[in-house]
C-alpha cells in the first residue's frame, strides 16, 4: 500500500490510487455527489440566478438518481440503520 | 427491476414487455413474500394446527415453485425481482418478521 | 455572452494564478481566477448565464452524464482552490451576477469562514463504507428437504431467523468499525445510504461514514481502516474507503455562524 508520510500535508501520496482491496482507484463518483450535493458553505444573500438555491436541484435529483435530500426524510430518524 | 432499467427510457418492445413482466412478478414476489412472513410467525408462535401448517406450507412452497417458472418463462432471475426505492432502499428487502 | 461568477471555494493561502488558470473549471466557461475579500481569497470562474440558469442547470443536472461532468469540474475547482492550504468548499454552483456580489457576500461572512478555516486546517475528510450481510445463497427454499408443507415452513422459519440473525451481526460489525474509527478523528458525520443503481451493489450499505483527521494522524487512520477491512473480510461485512478528500462534509457555515458571532463580539 501506498503509505501516506505522516504529518507530511502531501496530497499526491494517496491511498485511494493505491492496490489496496478496500479502496478505489480515482475519485468515486457516488462519494462525490455525496459531498457536493449535499455539503459545502451556504454563502447566500445575494445568490441570484438561481440554483444557489440548491436544495430544489437536489430534490429533482432525487427523483432520478434516488440520492436523499435534506427535505426528503430517511425511515430511520437519523442518517441511517445505525 | 434491476437498477439501470429503472429510469431509462428503451423503446426496445421486447425490453419494455420484459420490464413490465419484472414489474408485474416483483408485486407478485413481494405479495408471496408477505404472506410466507405471516406463515412463518403463526409457525414459530405455535397457533396453527398440524393440518394448517401442511396446507399453509404447502401452498406456499407450491407458489415458490411457481415464481421459478414465471421468472425463467421471462428470462428473469429472481434475484432480477426488486425495485430501488432511493431513500426508502429496495422494495423487496425481506427483513424478516 | 453573459456570464455569471461561479465560486468553487474560499481561502486564505491562494494557489498561484498560472496553477488556477491552468485547471479547467466547468465547461464552456473560462479560466479560473482569484478575486480578494479582505483577507479572503475566493476561486472563482466566469461561465455562461445560459448553462447556469435555474431552468437550465436543473435540466442539465438531472441527467447524470452532465450531472457527473459538473461534480467533477466542481470538485477539480475546489481541490485547486486547497492545493496551496486549507479551502472551504462552497456548494456546486454557487453563483453570482458578477464579481462585486460574491466579493460582497464573502465579505459579510468573513469571521465564520475564518472559524471554518482554522477547524479545516491541516485536516482531511475520508470516506468509509460498510456494506453487508453479503448473501450467503439464493432464498428460495424449494428443493432443500422433505416436501412437505410442513417442512417448508420449518425450513423457511430457520432461514428468516438465520438472515436476521445475519443483519443483525453485520449491523453491529458496522458500529464496531465507526466507534473504532472515531477514536482517530476529529469529527464524524453520517451520509444517508447510498442507493443500490449508486452503489450497483444490492447488498445492503450499512454505514456510510465521513471522518476529519489529523493529518498528523492520517497513517494511523488509513492503517486502522485497512486493519478493519481485513477483518471484515473474513466476515460478511465489506469496508471500502474513499479518500484524501478536502472536507466537504464538515465544511458546514450555521454552526460556525453563533461562534463567529461571539468571537467578534468578544
Amino acid at each position: 500500500m501506498t503509505v501516506p508520510v505522516v504529518g507530511a500535508t502531501d496530497r499526491t501520496a494517496v491511498p485511494w490510487d493505491g492496490p489496496e482491496p478496500y479502496a478505489p482507484v480515482g475519485v468515486p463518483l457516488v462519494d462525490l455527489l455525496d459531498r457536493v450535493l449535499a455539503t459545502g458553505v451556504v454563502v447566500s444573500g445575494d445568490l441570484v440566478l438561481a440554483i444557489a438555491d440548491v436544495p430544489l436541484v437536489r430534490i429533482s435529483l432525487h427523483a432520478l438518481l434516488a440520492s436523499v435530500s435534506d427535505r426528503v426524510p430517511a425511515p430511520w430518524s437519523d442518517s441511517g440503520p445505525l | 427491476m434491476t437498477a439501470p432499467r429503472a429510469h431509462s427510457v428503451d423503446l426496445d418492445p421486447e425490453r419494455v414487455t420484459n420490464d413490465l413482466a419484472a414489474l408485474v412478478l416483483t408485486v407478485v414476489e413481494l405479495l408471496r413474500q408477505l404472506m410466507e412472513r405471516q406463515a412463518v410467525r403463526r409457525f414459530d408462535e405455535g397457533t396453527l394446527s398440524a393440518e394448517q401448517e401442511d396446507r399453509l406450507g404447502t401452498a406456499l412452497m407450491l407458489l415458490d415453485e411457481r415464481m421459478d417458472e414465471l421468472c425463467a418463462q421471462h428470462g428473469l432471475q429472481r434475484s432480477d425481482l426488486n425495485l430501488d426505492l432511493g431513500p426508502l432502499g429496495p422494495l423487496l428487502a425481506d427483513p424478516g418478521p | 455572452m453573459t456570464t455569471v461568477t461561479c465560486v468553487f471555494a474560499v481561502t486564505d493561502t491562494p494557489p498561484p494564478d498560472d496553477v488556477l488558470s491552468s485547471t479547467p473549471g466547468h465547461d464552456g466557461g473560462g479560466p479560473l481566477r482569484l478575486l480578494t475579500a479582505g483577507a479572503l481569497h475566493l476561486i472563482v470562474q466566469d461561465v455562461p448565464a445560459a448553462d447556469f440558469g435555474e431552468a437550465a442547470l436543473a435540466e442539465r443536472l438531472n441527467r447524470p452524464a452532465e450531472l457527473e461532468r459538473c461534480a467533477r469540474a466542481h470538485h477539480r475547482g475546489v481541490e485547486r482552490a486547497a492545493s496551496a492550504g486549507t479551502a472551504v468548499p462552497l456548494p456546486m454552483a454557487t453563483l453570482y451576477l458578477d464579481d462585486d456580489n460574491a466579493v460582497r457576500a464573502v465579505s459579510a461572512r468573513e469571521a465564520s469562514l475564518r472559524v471554518l478555516l482554522d477547524r479545516l486546517r491541516d485536516r482531511t475528510e475520508w470516506a468509509v463504507k460498510v456494506h453487508g450481510p453479503e448473501a450467503a445463497h439464493a432464498s428460495g427454499t424449494t428443493g432443500e428437504g422433505p416436501a412437505d408443507g410442513r417442512s417448508y415452513l420449518r425450513r423457511a422459519s430457520a432461514r428468516r431467523r438465520t438472515e436476521r440473525e445475519a443483519r443483525e451481526q453485520a449491523l453491529a460489525q458496522a458500529h464496531a468499525i465507526d466507534r473504532e474509527l472515531r477514536r482517530y478523528a476529529v469529527a464524524a458525520t453520517r451520509h444517508r445510504p447510498q442507493s443500490e443503481q449508486l452503489t450497483g451493489t444490492s447488498v445492503p450499505q450499512l454505514l456510510n461514514a465521513a471522518y476529519l483527521v489529523d493529518d498528523g494522524r492520517r497513517a494511523e487512520f488509513v492503517r486502522a481502516v485497512g486493519e478493519l477491512a481485513r477483518d471484515a473480510a473474513r466476515s460478511a461485512v465489506r469496508v471500502t474507503m474513499s479518500g484524501p478528500w478536502i472536507p466537504y462534509s464538515f465544511a458546514q457555515l450555521d454552526d460556525v455562524e453563533c461562534e463567529a458571532h461571539q468571537e467578534v463580539h468578544a
